[in-house]
């Protein structure tokens, strides 16, 4: 599988050190014809305001966008959970609003509140990094799966064909995750079950 | 360290393909945020002005700092004084997400950097070879910089700084174990750092460019030579249009192999900042010869 890794800003090389290491080929898309072929879309920590400006620069935003609308399964992760969501706070920015979740930016607090968590899920343990994370505080309880709670907040959802982490799966390199979603979205894929559109992203 | 990246080196991870940028007001915060910054650095006086007026530089008036915090959503680096520990305390009391022990202000201990792995907070230390950059992190850096010639506008000491690095971790790759050891003293690093960058071919933890940077093409050689971000200190607000040259600067930073998109970026920027020529700098206004 093809996976194209957001590389604006941010850890991508080590998300694609670490998805080549679980099996997948990646795809660093700094331009909008690195957006062709794809089987997924990854969406790398870092700086989502810096992000959100070079997508919005770059004109990579409508590509992408329409991708995902057309069916291009998404893994995003922390400051990609930020562009993903449909609503995001403080402060209020610009996001694709493709899956139904609210997330708040830096909502644990500066670099002193950045922490890690041992969980265990799906019959192993995992170590999840949190840094200066987002938190999603609100969701659509009907249509988002959780799947991992961390002291009372979801930290890991899904979506449809769509997986969020707020936590950096590359800095465990923990393949796990990787392979949950994009195995995941293979079998969806295929079964071409998105025959109805996605929320329509807030406006700015 | 346990593990290969914690929450400390995490953060620098997230920095890179990045620009940081140095700003001494609340809103050139907020022009190097909107221009696309990753992170900024307060400080009261830039590198050039430092150099200009001379005197004893040290850590900004934490007012300042607190309000440039208040002001942005992306992190906020603040500089301390080498080996000055009550100030680096005191950054991280109030919060900034990264602490710079620099050598642009004035060092305070003469003979020791600060013990960095005791401190919550991460921290990034200068750089100008293998040798002193595997000390930094033997004392718990998390991020490394170059050290360039800060406030000059003149690339070249951020470039030989970058090559000495990469010839350095080719030699540490082509030794033989047996000779690790010598290399290892020649370079006055600790064996164990040693080795782990001979076997990885890189330093062990991530290693930004500074010192220097003054136009897009420069922010994009430090790239093309090994660098992973870019800091720029006086090139961005002592230019003539800091707006236009922070934005072009991102651009540059992730577009650093595009030539057609580097040739856009850099048209119609204004004049870049003065340049000094580093031959006619007296050894002893010489900011890259502190530390050790």
């Amino acid at each position: 599988m093809r996976i194209g890794i957001l590389a604006l800003q941010g850890d991508f090389t080590l998300h694609a050190a670490t998805l080549e290491a679980a099996g997948f080929t990646s795809q660093l898309i700094k331009q909008a014809e690195d957006v062709a072929g794809l089987d997924g879309l990854l969406l790398p920590g870092g700086e989502s305001t810096t992000q959100l400006n070079l997508l919005l620069r770059e004109k990579l935003w409508e590509v992408i966008d329409y991708e995902v609308r057309q069916g291009l399964p998404v893994f995003a992760t922390c400051a990609g959970a930020i562009l993903a969501a449909a609503k995001t706070q403080q402060p209020q920015q610009r996001s694709f609003g493709w899956l139904p979740i609210t997330v708040e930016r830096n909502a644990y607090g500066d670099q002193r509140h950045s922490f890690e968590r041992q969980v265990r899920f799906h019959g192993s343990e995992h170590r999840l990094v949190f840094i200066r994370a987002p938190k999603i505080v609100a969701y659509d309880a009907e249509k988002v799966q959780v799947n991992i709670v961390v002291d009372g907040l979801p930290v890991f959802v899904e979506y449809r064909n769509q997986f969020v982490t707020t936590f950096h799966p590359e800095l465990s390199e923990d393949p796990f995750f990787y392979h949950y979603a994009f195995n995941r979205m293979a079998t969806t894929r295929a079964q071409d079950q998105y025959p109805d559109h996605l929320p329509s992203g807030c406006s700015s | 360290m346990a593990e290969k990246y914690n929450v400390k080196t995490g953060l620098a991870e997230m920095l890179k393909g990045g620009v940081i940028m140095d700003v001494m007001s609340l809103e050139q915060a907020k022009i190097a945020e909107q221009a696309g910054a990753c992170a900024v650095m307060a400080l009261e006086r830039v590198p050039a002005l430092i150099r200009k007026e001379g005197g004893v530089a040290r850590m900004a008036d934490p007012e300042l700092i607190l309000k440039i915090k208040a002001a942005v959503s992306i992190p906020v680096m603040a500089k301390c004084r080498i080996g000055h520990f009550v100030e680096a305390r005191m950054l991280e009391t109030m919060g900034v997400d990264f602490i710079d022990e620099s050598e642009v202000l004035t060092p305070a201990d003469d003979r020791y950097h600060i013990d960095k792995g005791e401190f919550r907070i991460p921290f990034v230390c200068g750089c100008t070879d293998v040798g002193e950059a595997l000390r930094r992190v033997g004392e718990g850096a998390a991020l490394l910089r170059t050290k360039g010639e800060a406030g000059t506008g003149n690339i070249i000491e951020a470039v030989k700084h970058l090559r000495t690095i990469q010839e350095q971790i080719a030699t540490l790759r082509s030794a033989s174990p047996d000779m690790r050891v010598t290399l290892a003293k020649d370079l006055g690093a600790p064996l164990e750092l040693v080795k782990v960058v001979a076997k990885t071919g890189r330093l062990p933890v991530p290693n930004f460019a500074a010192g220097g940077v003054a136009t897009p093409a420069d922010a994009a050689l430090c790239m093309h030579l090994g660098a992973e971000s870019v800091f720029v200190g006086s090139g961005i607000f002592l230019s003539e249009d800091p707006q236009r040259r922070a934005a072009a600067m991102v651009q540059a930073v992730t577009h650093y192999q595009s030539y057609d998109v580097l040739v856009e970026a850099s048209k119609s920027l204004g004049a870049a900042m003065t340049g000094v020529d580093i031959t006619t700098l007296d050894e002893s206004e010489r900011l890259s010869a502190r530390g050790w």
